[in-house]
């Protein structure tokens, strides 16, 4: 019994864990994508139509 | 000319934004579709299946190892043809599908040979045998994906670089039909597919079968849901670093 309770949390605690990294990731990049818009707009005014 | 060109890149922009819209309804509709099967397939396997009267409730880790083993073999597929659309079409898109398929693959074939050890340490007393030609064969393939990944890694964004983890792709795929056929090309200590199919039927009892097709079809689902987000995550990552050229690009000519 020990050995499928492990098999169970380990599946699914990776899936979910894995699927909140990603969503990490995803948030991470849209603000480093939103702070570098905001320095090049400071340089190049109108660049975000670009 | 400027009147010609206005009606024609608006339509472009409003096709995009409904393609966006279309995307975001498909996931919505593939994260809900998930969220109800994951605890039906939990209760299938647990509380719904019978006990296996020979291997007791180790048993149901079949309904985890099997999605967990099936589906890798479809990951790499998707990176195989992906990979040959890439170096045929030259475009970025097939490039980044792969590498989501590959890393969403890597993961559940690391899932899959976990449960696979505890199944073995369960059942045969110990986690592996290297002898044995289905683990052999699937911990290369695990090697094979993984060193597509740490190739992405370590050459970044460049052509050369795709070109190769293309090229990889390709050629490892040759190792799945050896992890499939191992168990009846060679002897093997692990059960081959009669253990499942009998002549075009299921061989597991009507509710083991239920509950390893509820569970097939949750992992379908995580697999797509998650080959989606890894995919927005890299072609983000790109334009991030497409972004960030351009502010220094910028900078050093301030």
């Amino acid at each position: 019994m020990g050995y499928l309770i492990a098999a169970f949390t380990v599946v699914w605690v990776g899936l979910i864990a894995y699927l909140g990294w990603i969503a990490l990731r995803i948030r991470g990049v849209r603000l480093e994508i939103e702070t570098t818009r905001a320095l090049l707009d400071e340089r190049e005014p109108g660049s975000e139509q670009a | 000319m400027k009147t010609l060109d206005q009606p024609h890149t608006t339509t472009a922009a409003t096709e995009k934004a409904q393609r966006a819209r279309w995307l975001l309804y498909g996931e919505i509709a593939l994260g809900v579709g998930a969220l109800i099967l994951m605890p039906i397939a939990i209760w299938a396997a647990l509380a719904y299946a019978p006990t296996d009267a020979v291997q007791g409730d180790v048993q149901r880790i079949i309904y985890l190892h099997v999605p967990l083993a099936i589906l890798p073999y479809v990951a790499f597929f998707v990176v195989f043809v992906a990979s040959i659309l890439y170096l045929w079409r030259r475009d970025q898109r097939w490039d980044t599908l792969a590498y989501a398929s590959a890393e969403v693959g890597v993961v559940f074939t690391t899932l899959m040979l976990v449960t696979g050890m505890l199944w073995g340490q369960g059942f045969w007393g110990r986690p592996w045998d290297w002898a044995d030609p289905r683990l052999t064969t699937t911990f290369i393939l695990w090697l094979i994906y993984v060193s597509y990944l740490l190739l992405r890694f370590y050459t970044g964004r460049s052509e050369s670089g795709a070109r190769m983890a293309a090229v990889l792709g390709i050629a490892g795929f040759i190792d799945v039909p050896i992890v499939h056929f191992a168990v009846t090309w060679w002897r093997s200590v692990h059960p081959d597919t009669n253990y499942l199919v009998d002549n075009g039927s299921s061989a597991l009892p009507p509710a083991a079968t239920f509950a390893l097709l509820v569970s097939f079809a949750a992992f379908t689902l995580l697999y797509v849901l998650l080959t989606i987000q890894v995919y927005r995550s890299l072609t983000l990552r790109r334009a991030a670093l497409e972004l960030r050229a351009r502010a220094e690009d910028a900078a050093g000519e301030s």
